[in-house]
C-alpha cells in the first residue's frame, strides 16, 4: 500500500469516527487511536465546528451573549486586586480551578438563595410573639412570605486580617416569596440584573439583553451548576436545610438595632458539624413585633465561599417603600 | 467603550476578541453544550488570575487555547460522555488550524473562513441540501432524514462525505492546513 493510500484510508476511517459519533452523540468511540487518525478526526471534528458557527441556531447570539456576561459576572466577583498588579501573587494549577470557579460564578445566587430561603415559606402563623428559635424562625419565614415590598442591601466583605482584602455591595429588592430583582456591579459599568416576577425568571447583561424563562430554572442554572454549591434547590429543601441543618438559639429577644425603633430578637446559629459546606454561622435579627427579617449576617469559609476567600455576608433592610407594581419585570430595570 | 486603564475592562475587550475562536476550539473537542460554556468561562477567568504570566509580545488567543486545552483534557477524563474524540493529539491538530486561521486575512473569524460559502456552493445539491438542514435549519438527524426520504444510516454517510469535501476545498483555499502540514 502507498502512502498516500495510507493517508487516505486513514482519513476515511478518522471521518467515519467522527460520523459515528456525531450520530450518536451517547455511543463511544475507540479508545486506541492512532495520533495519525486523531489529527484527520480533529480536522474533521473542526470542519462540523465551523459548519455549527456559520450556521447559527436562533438561540446562538443569546448563548454568545450569555457566555461573556457569565465571564464578566465571575469577574465583578473578584477580590479588587487586579492580578495584573500582583506579579508574585500564588495562584492555583489550571487544573485545580473548575471547582472554585463553580462556586466563584455563583456568588451572588446563593447568596440571594439565601435570602430567598426567608423570603419562602408556608404560613404558620404571623403575628403572635415567638417564644424559641424555632419558633422564631417561622415567625420569620412566614413575615417574608407576605407579599410586601423591601429593599436589602448586601455586602459581600473579606474578613478581618485576610489577606486579600475585599468590599462589594449589591441591592437586592423582594416582595414576598418569589419576586425579587438583584444587581450586581460588572466592569462594564452598568449592573448585570437578576430577577423573577413569579412566574418567570429573568437576567438582563450589562448590555441590556434579556434573557428570560418560564419558571425558576433560568436563574437555578445560575446557582447550582455544580451540584456542591447549594445545598438546596428549592423551596423544601431550603427549608429543611435551615431547620435541620443549624444550630439556632435566641442570643436576645428584646435587643435594640440602631438601624430600627423597635424591639428586636437576635437569632445565632452555627452550622452543625457534619451537615457539609454551607455557611459556618448564620444571623438574624428582626422585628419582635412583625418577624421582618432587619438584618442577616453569613459567615462563608473559603470552601463554600464563591470568591474562594471566606467572606462575611450582610443583608440589611434598607427600606419598606412599595416598589412599582411592574418592579419585578424585566422591561422596568432595563431602563434603570 | 470602557476605560483603557481598568484591567478588568481591557480583559473584556479579550474576551469578546477571542470569544468566536474559543468557542470554535471548545466546540471542535467538546460536543457537550454546557461543557462549552462551563469551560469557556473557566478558560477567561483562569486567563484573568494568570495575566501577569501571559507574554505579551505573542498572541493571545493560543495562550487563551493553550489553557483551555488542560481544561479540555481534564474534563474529558472526568466527564462520562465519550461521544467525541478529545486526546492531546487532537487538540494540538485543532490549535494548529486555528493558528493558521488566525493569521488570515480579515477582522472576524466569519471573515477568515468566508470561503466555506463557496465551499458550500461546490457541494453536490444533495449534499448541500442535507448540510443545510442539518445545520442551517438545526433539524435533528431524524427530521433531516425524513425530509430528504433517506434512511439515517444514509443520512450519517451523506454529511460524512459533506465534511470531506468541505475540508479538501477549505484545505485547497488554505483556510486549513493540509492533512500532513
Amino acid at each position: 500500500m502507498s502512502k498516500h493510500e495510507h493517508t487516505d484510508q486513514v482519513r476515511a476511517h478518522a471521518e467515519a469516527i467522527v460520523a459515528e459519533q456525531l450520530d450518536h452523540p451517547e455511543g463511544a468511540y475507540p479508545s486506541e487511536i492512532s495520533a495519525a487518525t486523531s489529527r484527520h478526526v480533529a480536522d474533521a471534528q473542526l470542519v462540523e465546528a465551523l459548519l455549527r458557527h456559520h450556521y447559527p441556531s436562533p438561540t446562538d447570539g443569546e448563548a454568545r451573549e450569555r457566555r461573556i456576561d457569565q465571564v464578566l459576572g465571575a469577574l465583578a466577583s473578584e477580590p479588587v486586586e487586579a492580578p495584573v498588579t500582583h506579579a508574585g501573587a500564588e495562584r492555583d494549577p489550571v487544573t485545580h480551578r473548575p471547582a472554585r470557579r463553580s462556586r466563584r460564578r455563583w456568588r451572588i445566587a446563593p447568596l440571594s438563595a439565601m435570602l430567598l430561603l426567608f423570603v419562602t415559606a408556608s404560613v404558620w402563623w404571623i403575628a403572635t410573639p415567638a417564644t424559641s428559635a424555632a419558633s422564631t424562625l417561622d415567625f420569620v419565614i412566614a413575615a417574608a412570605d407576605r407579599p410586601e415590598d423591601r429593599t436589602y442591601s448586601v455586602t459581600i466583605e473579606s474578613r478581618a486580617g485576610a489577606p486579600i482584602q475585599f468590599h462589594q455591595e449589591t441591592r437586592l429588592d423582594v416582595r414576598g416569596r418569589d419576586h425579587f430583582v438583584m444587581r450586581r456591579a460588572t466592569p462594564l459599568g452598568r449592573d448585570i440584573i437578576f430577577g423573577s416576577n413569579g412566574s418567570q425568571s429573568w437576567i438582563i447583561s450589562p448590555l441590556g439583553t434579556v434573557t428570560r424563562h418560564e419558571g425558576p430554572e433560568l436563574l437555578d442554572r445560575w446557582r447550582t451548576r455544580r451540584e456542591a454549591v447549594l445545598p438546596f434547590h428549592n423551596v423544601s429543601e431550603a427549608l429543611t436545610f435551615l431547620d435541620s441543618k443549624y444550630d439556632l438559639e435566641i442570643v436576645d429577644a428584646t435587643m435594640q438595632l440602631d438601624t430600627f425603633e423597635g424591639d428586636v430578637i437576635h437569632l445565632s446559629g452555627r452550622r452543625a458539624v457534619d451537615a457539609g459546606l454551607g455557611p459556618t454561622h448564620a444571623d438574624i435579627w428582626c422585628d419582635a413585633r412583625t418577624g421582618s427579617l432587619l438584618r442577616l449576617v453569613l459567615i462563608l469559609p473559603s470552601e463554600w465561599s464563591p470568591s474562594g476567600h471566606a467572606a462575611r455576608v450582610t443583608f440589611d433592610l434598607e427600606s419598606t417603600d412599595s416598589l412599582p407594581d411592574d418592579w419585578f419585570e424585566p422591561e422596568a430595570q432595563v431602563t434603570q | 467603550m470602557p476605560s483603557g486603564h481598568d484591567p478588568k475592562a481591557i480583559f473584556e475587550i479579550l474576551v469578546r476578541e477571542h470569544e468566536a475562536m474559543l468557542t470554535l476550539y471548545l466546540r471542535s473537542a467538546l460536543d457537550d453544550a454546557a461543557a462549552v460554556d462551563d469551560i469557556f468561562q473557566e478558560t477567561m477567568l483562569v486567563a484573568w488570575r494568570r495575566l501577569d504570566d501571559f507574554d505579551r509580545s505573542r498572541p493571545f488567543g493560543p495562550w487563551l487555547r493553550g489553557i483551555a486545552h488542560k481544561l479540555v483534557l481534564a474534563h474529558s477524563r472526568k466527564s462520562r460522555r465519550r461521544g467525541i474524540v478529545c486526546n492531546d493529539t487532537v487538540l494540538l491538530r485543532i490549535e494548529e488550524q486555528l493558528a493558521h486561521i488566525h493569521e488570515r486575512a480579515g477582522d472576524t473569524l466569519e471573515e477568515k473562513t468566508a470561503e466555506l460559502a463557496e465551499c458550500m456552493r461546490r457541494l453536490p445539491h444533495d449534499q448541500r441540501r442535507a448540510v443545510e438542514l442539518r445545520y442551517g435549519a438545526a433539524q435533528t438527524p431524524d427530521q433531516v432524514a425524513a425530509a430528504l426520504d433517506i434512511s439515517r444510516e444514509a443520512l450519517k454517510k451523506r454529511l460524512q462525505r459533506a465534511r470531506a469535501q468541505l475540508l479538501d476545498c477549505l484545505r485547497t483555499k488554505h483556510v486549513l492546513l493540509e492533512a500532513d502540514a
